[in-house]
């Protein structure tokens, strides 16, 4: 009966030093979400001067002249994430290089695969997994690093007008859709490109 | 009929433990033990709000007349510009040839609970950018406000594609 009590205990606690280390985030950000595909096609190439182009878009975000253009640039972006965070003690993440727990939940949460369409639901799946040091997010003395099983999702879509400084004429137009699941080395893993 | 509580008999049972007694009126304890799980799930919520530059009035921009008004025209009703685009022209580098005005808003709702979180952010703005010809008289003005579209909210589920504007367009 004791010993049973004492067992029970003994779960108890370290499920609970464990799950004090653990957390779920799911977060979402937008920002400046203005553009569309339809406020793209309502320009006119060669037809359209600046004029229409701030009448149909709107003022453009950012503005650049060029010594024969002007370019106008429209851009709002989507970010979706979700987070699945385990505090480790580092004993159990050795040397400089990744601790030897990545190789088989990489297994399972880093597969070769395309990426999927941009989604606005959420939870997004988790694509990756990382060990950041503590450290790093935190300055402290502590000996925990940070295991995270990371899912995101971006977007950010891009409308660019060029305007001839001449002729006052729009001579170019472009849509950037570029949607991707960020990894360490590219952030967007396609992009839909259309160019006028 | 009159509250068997209110009207209790000398000598009756004493109050149950979710209730007290104080000033010879008794508040059942109850409701407050039932806050409590909300009051302790509500402690991680938090609703902020960041908003960045200069207050752009739709007013001040309606009075800016193309052909008409001028850059010093610009900068008494707008204020100084947030941004100033200068042409690259070789012969003349830093002719102001735009201004650009920008007010920016970030609405944020964390909310936490134990081991699980979530945080949403929207932001939107409002921008006015006024075009200059070589005589420094307005050519073109566009503004769009939409400073106040963010909102505060859950992260999860699909939003009704915002709405265009009405408060936007271009001369």
């Amino acid at each position: 009966m004791r010993a049973a009590a004492s067992s029970r205990a003994l779960v108890a606690s370290a499920s609970a030093l464990l799950l004090a280390g653990c957390g779920l985030h799911v977060g979402r950000i937008d920002d400046n979400a203005h553009v569309t595909p339809d406020l793209y096609r309502r320009i006119a190439l060669r037809d359209d001067g600046r004029s229409e182009v701030l009448a149909k878009l709107g003022p453009p975000d950012r503005i650049r002249f060029t010594p024969e253009d002007e370019v106008f640039e429209y851009e709002s972006e989507h970010h979706r994430s979700t987070d699945f965070r385990i505090l480790l003690p580092t004993f159990l993440v050795p040397g400089p290089g990744p601790g030897f727990l990545l190789g088989p939940l990489r297994f399972f949460f880093d597969p070769f695969e395309e990426p999927e369409e941009f989604r606005e639901e959420l939870p997004v799946r988790f694509i990756r997994v990382v060990i950041e040091s503590l450290v790093n997010m935190a300055p402290s003395s502590g000996t925990e690093d940070l295991l995270t099983l990371r899912g995101r999702q971006l977007r950010s879509d891009l409308i660019r007008v060029v305007v001839d400084r001449e002729s006052r004429r729009v001579t170019e137009k472009s849509l950037r859709l570029a949607t991707g699941e960020y990894r360490e080395d590219t952030i967007f893993d396609r992009a839909l490109l259309q160019t006028d | 009929m009159p509250h068997p509580d209110r009207h209790a008999a000398p000598g009756s049972s004493p109050p149950s433990d979710t209730q007290r007694s104080v000033g010879g009126r008794r508040r059942p304890l109850l409701p407050i033990l039932a806050c409590l799980p909300l009051a302790l799930a509500l402690q991680g919520c938090v609703l902020a709000q960041t908003t960045q530059g200069t207050a752009i009035g739709d007013e001040a921009v309606a009075r800016i007349v193309p052909g008409t008004t001028t850059r010093e025209g610009v900068s008494r009703l707008l204020g100084a510009p947030d941004k100033i685009i200068y042409s690259n022209l070789e012969h003349d580098p830093l002719f102001e040839r735009a201004y650009q005005y920008e007010r920016k808003r970030r609405k944020t709702t964390f909310f936490t609970i134990i081991l699980f979180s979530t945080a949403r952010t929207d932001s939107n703005k409002d921008l006015v950018v006024v075009f200059f010809d070589d005589a420094g008289v307005v050519q073109d003005v566009a503004w769009r406000l939409d400073m106040d579209l963010p909102r505060y909210g859950a992260p999860w589920g699909e939003d009704e594609p915002a709405p265009a504007s009405d408060e936007s367009g271009g001369e």
